[in-house]
């Protein structure tokens, strides 16, 4: 350790360079991880919060929420207690107002007695019809304001607002029911649901017409969820190897430049294991100085960035994401070990 | 007891028709407290026997003892401890670690050695005149200055045998015959055993024995 933090000091610029790459590295990963987060979450997060386990729809619907139709006539019975299963309606919407743009979102029929009730910012549930929530996702609404829903001339009164209730990136907007029903179908009647969503000890048999997901298989199959997932996992991935390979070749071009050095000090008896550790706790230094300022970094970036911009941090994946990252730039260091343990006592002479 | 026996000692390089021998069959013994020169031309392979009394390399074959134990079949990290404990050196180019100030280049001796040095770093860089570069890099010291505070160093902890490979090469006549004159005086104070490869003459004036060394032969 003695040796690490002299050699550092006494070449400042060259390892501030490497720990100005690792920073760099770290950074991005932060923010792309930032990005990759926040975008999931925002196709998700409306159905985070119901908590539950599963959800029934149509077997025809390819597992896609949006494109299930059930007739609630002909639902099997389900067994366990009535407040751990629900009915879920939903469909594309877009919401305008006078003065307003139009802006899409994702319209939830439900019953607010039900567990599937959002968690409120401001305001009150509905009590009366055409009462509705909508998400502060939605620029420039307010409680008390009259919207219009898909073009229908029937105005609804915003009574309540959620915050980050969203489903396949669109702000929710949370309907009774029957008031969907009737902006849907027509009627009051309540003859259509797009799932089931069971939690507890609900059970239901599917037949053939129905399927079970779970509520990771339902937000897995969000459309462009999937994907977006695993193209944001493979680039973090990738830099968290490219970290390895570039602390590794650093290191061992320093290693390479030292050579006649470490010979001076392996003809003086230093081990070969003293020089090792040396590097080790050199590679160890970097990294948590790189990380930090990566870190940090990020942190500010938090401060700054607009809202519009889908980016949340989560301590818990930052966390794995820096341990990875240290990991991954001691084994680029591991590179140069059996290079320092090459390197013969005899090198100091310079040829005998 | 000599300090230092060579049996019939053997080096050679190469495998096959491209084998040569450096060293064939020196046998040589050292005694405690002297001050030994070695030289001969270029080739004869002085440094070459340096290197494996130091044991910074094994022989080919024969025997080589410290203080009447065989340290010839000894493995690297046996050898590594062996130089880190009872041997000196002092190298042409420097044997200083660029990155450590003169005064942390005995701190790192320290850190690893478990006993005290019965010799302080202050006295012996004050005897040899560079305890004011004290915190200096190697870098910014001038070639004199630099090779006396790798003598320092190399007698840090003293050790029984200390071994110099030309180390007045990089030195004017002045400087050489003072970094001489110095080593001898070690071996006469102190009880140190000095071997120095040399191609100066001058300098060889200030050893005990000398011996030259032709073809892989001592003479």
């Amino acid at each position: 350790m003695y040796l690490a933090i002299k050699e550092i000091k006494h070449a400042k610029l060259r390892y501030s360079l490497i720990i100005f790459t690792i920073f760099l590295i770290a950074y991005l990963i932060y923010f792309l991880t930032g990005l990759a987060y926040g975008l999931a979450n925002n196709n998700r997060s409306a159905i985070d919060q119901w908590h539950a386990k599963e959800v029934v729809i149509s077997q025809y619907a390819n597992k896609n929420l949006a494109a299930s139709e059930l007739d609630v006539d002909q639902l099997p019975s389900i067994k366990g207690a009535q407040k751990n299963h629900a009915q879920l309606a939903q469909m594309m919407g877009v919401v305008s107002s006078s003065g307003l743009s139009k802006q899409n979102t994702s319209v939830f029929g439900i019953d607010f007695d039900a567990f599937l009730k959002p968690k409120l910012q401001k305001g009150r549930y509905p009590k009366k019809a055409n009462e509705i929530v909508v998400d502060d996702g939605l620029q420039g609404i307010a409680l008390n304001q009259q919207i219009k829903l898909n073009g229908r001339q029937q105005k609804y009164k915003i009574v309540g607002i959620t915050t980050n209730h969203r489903y396949n990136t669109q702000p929710v907007t949370y309907l009774r029911l029957t008031d969907f029903s009737r902006m849907r179908y027509g009627t009051d009647q309540i003859t259509h649901i797009n799932a089931l969503v069971l939690k507890g000890n609900a059970r239901i048999k599917t037949t053939d017409q129905l399927t079970k997901l779970t509520i990771p298989e339902l937000i897995d199959k969000i459309p462009g969820y999937g994907p977006q997932v695993k193209t944001f996992g493979l680039m973090i991935g990738a830099l968290l190897v490219i970290v390895a390979f570039i602390v590794g070749i650093f290191m061992y071009i320093i290693t390479i430049e030292k050579t006649a050095v470490y010979g001076v000090m392996r003809a003086q008896g230093i081990s070969g294991g003293q020089l090792v550790g040396s590097l080790m706790w050199q590679s160890v230094f970097l990294g948590v100085i790189g990380i930090g300022l990566g870190l940090l970094c990020n942190a500010l970036t938090t401060l700054v960035l607009p809202a519009a911009v889908p980016y949340t941090n989560n301590p818990l994946l930052i966390g794995a994401f820096s341990a990875v990252l240290l990991v991954m730039t001691v084994i680029g260091a591991l590179f140069s070990i059996w290079r320092i343990l090459k390197i013969d006592p005899l090198d100091a002479i310079g040829g005998a | 007891m000599a300090l230092m026996r060579l049996e019939k000692i053997v080096k050679k390089f190469g495998a096959g028709d491209q084998q040569t021998t450096a060293l064939d069959q020196i046998d040589l013994t050292i005694e405690k407290g002297q001050f030994i020169g070695l030289t001969g031309p270029s080739g004869s392979g002085k440094t070459t026997l340096l290197t494996i009394m130091g044991s910074l390399q094994g022989p080919t074959s024969g025997k080589l003892f410290f203080k009447d134990q065989e340290i010839s079949q000894l493995s690297e990290k046996q050898r590594s401890a062996l130089r880190f404990n009872d041997f000196g050196f002092i190298l042409q180019s420097s044997n200083l670690v660029p990155f450590l100030t003169v005064e942390e280049q005995f701190e790192l001796v320290d850190r690893l050695r478990e006993k005290q040095a019965p010799q302080s770093a202050e006295q012996l860089l004050t005897n040899l005149g560079v305890w004011d570069q004290r915190r200096q890099y190697p870098t910014s010291l001038s070639g004199g200055q630099r090779q006396r505070v790798a003598i320092a160093r190399a007698l840090y902890g003293q050790p029984d045998l200390i071994f110099a490979d030309e180390p007045t090469a990089s030195l004017d006549s002045k400087r050489a015959l003072q970094v001489a004159e110095q080593l001898a005086k070690i071996t006469k104070e102190t009880g140190q055993t000095i071997v120095m490869v040399s191609h100066d003459e001058r300098v060889l004036d200030y050893t005990d024995h000398q011996y030259v060394m032709r073809d892989g032969k001592l003479t």
